[in-house]
């Protein structure tokens, strides 16, 4: 049984805001350009608005409908963002995770907001068998992967980097004990919410966004938020749902396929970007807490769709993990999946549906009725 | 018949009947009432749900080539208005962090050269889940 995310999206706080100003506009499609303002123009026609900008090391896009909404849907988007990163990021030394990591004491009193991401960490680790593990911070660190990607040197010329051979250690996830909002962490243990965070990041952003626009209400609208890929939609999609281009790689070469969602969350776990290099040696962000290492299945990129983001995205980052055991783990859980392969081969799973053409949703639809 | 010659006795008789005429009167009236707002609201809602499966089936028939949408979980409303956009090109990409790029897509039975499949539809609401945790 997959965890359940319970998170309550907060009104914006003061001071924790950044500027609406920050987003640009995004075009949707050939000639058809979303307006942020969503008073005139393209985006009126298209029925929907867009806007993106860089955010928790990522991209965040924001797509609303009706076009007026989306003023005010980034407006708490960017509420939810920052409290979020405030909360829980590594990279940043004023964040109250990083506190946590550089104080003494063992038994931490900690927001609401944090226990909320640590707990949904745990209970992901939990449910995965261990597959992610929130520990995996000191490890991640020990491998070069101690700031914002964009920051790490694809190959540092000086600096100890790691000693090949020996990985970071993984204290484990059972070691952290979280009761309410005491916080019980060992001594060293580093913790990287990575596997869940951006994906709790969409699910509170995207409700945030849709009560922000008065739509909780009954109003007729819905809300697409992404976090550098990790989806989740609130309210009412577009007619036959939010279209979503599914792809492992930038490169256009490679095909993608297109999917409707028309409610709840996907989120892509991959292998092919944020690699970088150390000691000769190709590293990724996707640690097997096993090892220490980056996981080396045979696959390099997992889709799954799930009742919310985080879920999907701490099942799509088990199954890389997984590797060989993947399929097996994901069937067991009944989430639509999508599997690609090193070597290209996809494979689907969970009533995914098949690429080719129309698919007979009728035949896949029995297996998506939980 | 004038009251004011009647005898007492079949005066009080002729008021009690009277009286449980009016009640019997007065319940079915309500009953009628209630009957009427009771069917009046079943067909509203039934007229509702069939305008927006209708609706619905028409709007995937049309983009993704399927017979029908369903399982969105956790939606104001399933009713399909003018105002709903059609959204035919991908607004996100899926890809894990760093994977960005736009597809540009056509619905089924357009046919010509697009870059990607067809587009499909994930439904993933699960109807009375319950967390566990």
């Amino acid at each position: 049984m997959p965890f359940s995310v319970r998170f309550a999206a907060k009104a914006p706080g003061p001071g924790t805001a950044s500027p609406v100003a920050d987003w640009v506009p995004v075009g949707i499609g050939p000639g058809v350009l979303a307006d942020v303002a969503g008073t005139a123009g393209p985006a009126v026609m298209a029925g929907v608005a867009a806007a993106e900008r860089a955010a928790l090391g990522t991209s965040a896009r924001v797509v609303a409908w009706p076009p007026e909404d989306l003023g005010a849907a980034l407006a708490a988007v960017d509420a939810e963002l920052a409290r979020l990163d405030l909360e829980a990021s590594r990279f940043r030394d004023d964040s109250e995770l990083s506190r946590v990591h550089r104080s003494r004491d063992q038994v931490h009193q900690v927001s609401h907001g944090l226990a909320e991401a640590i707990g949904v960490a745990l209970a992901a680790a939990r449910w995965t068998g261990g597959l992610v593990d929130p520990t995996v911070g000191g490890a991640l660190i020990a491998l070069g992967y101690d700031r914002d990607f964009a920051d790490i040197a694809p190959e540092p010329s000086d600096g100890p980097g790691p000693v090949a051979g020996q990985p970071g250690a993984v204290p484990g996830w059972r070691s952290v004990m979280l009761e309410g909002t005491t916080l019980r962490l060992p001594a060293g243990v580093r913790l990287d919410l990575g596997a869940t965070a951006k994906g709790l990041g969409s699910d509170r952003a995207a409700a945030a966004a849709y009560a922000a626009c008065g739509r909780a209400a009954g109003g007729r609208g819905g809300i697409l938020v992404s976090l550098g890929g990790d989806i989740a939609v609130a309210g009412l999609p577009p007619r036959g749902g939010w279209p979503v281009a599914v792809a492992d790689s930038s490169d256009t070469g490679v095909p993608a396929q297109v999917v409707r969602l028309t409610a709840d969350a996907l989120a892509t776990s991959s292998v092919t970007a944020r690699r970088w290099r150390r000691d000769g040696r190709s590293l990724h962000h996707i640690l097997d807490p096993r090892t220490g290492w980056p996981a080396d299945g045979p696959w390099r990129t997992v889709s799954v769709a799930a009742a919310s983001c985080a879920e999907a995205n701490a099942a799509a980052t088990a199954a890389i993990v997984a590797g060989r055991d993947a399929e097996a783990w994901l069937a067991a859980t009944g989430l639509p999946s999508r599997l690609v392969a090193h070597d290209g081969t996809t494979r689907l799973l969970g009533g995914w549906p098949d690429p080719g053409g129309c698919p007979d949703l009728g035949a896949a639809r029995g297996a998506w009725s939980w | 018949m004038d009251e004011e010659h009647q005898d007492p006795a079949a005066a009080r008789t002729r008021a009690r009947g009277l009286r449980r005429v009016r009640r019997w009167s007065n319940g079915t009236a309500a009953a009628l009432i209630a009957a009427t707002a009771l069917t009046t609201g079943y067909f509203a809602r039934a007229s509702a749900s069939a305008t927006a499966a209708t609706a619905g089936t028409a709007v995937a028939s049309g983009i993704s080539g399927v017979s029908g949408v369903s399982g969105a979980s956790g939606q104001p409303g399933a009713a399909v208005g003018a105002r709903q956009p059609c959204v035919s090109v991908p607004v996100a990409t899926s890809g894990g962090s760093g994977v960005t790029r736009q597809t540009v897509i056509r619905s089924c039975g357009t046919g010509g050269g697009g870059s990607s499949s067809a587009p499909v539809v994930i439904t993933t609401g699960r109807p009375g889940e319950g967390g566990d945790n």
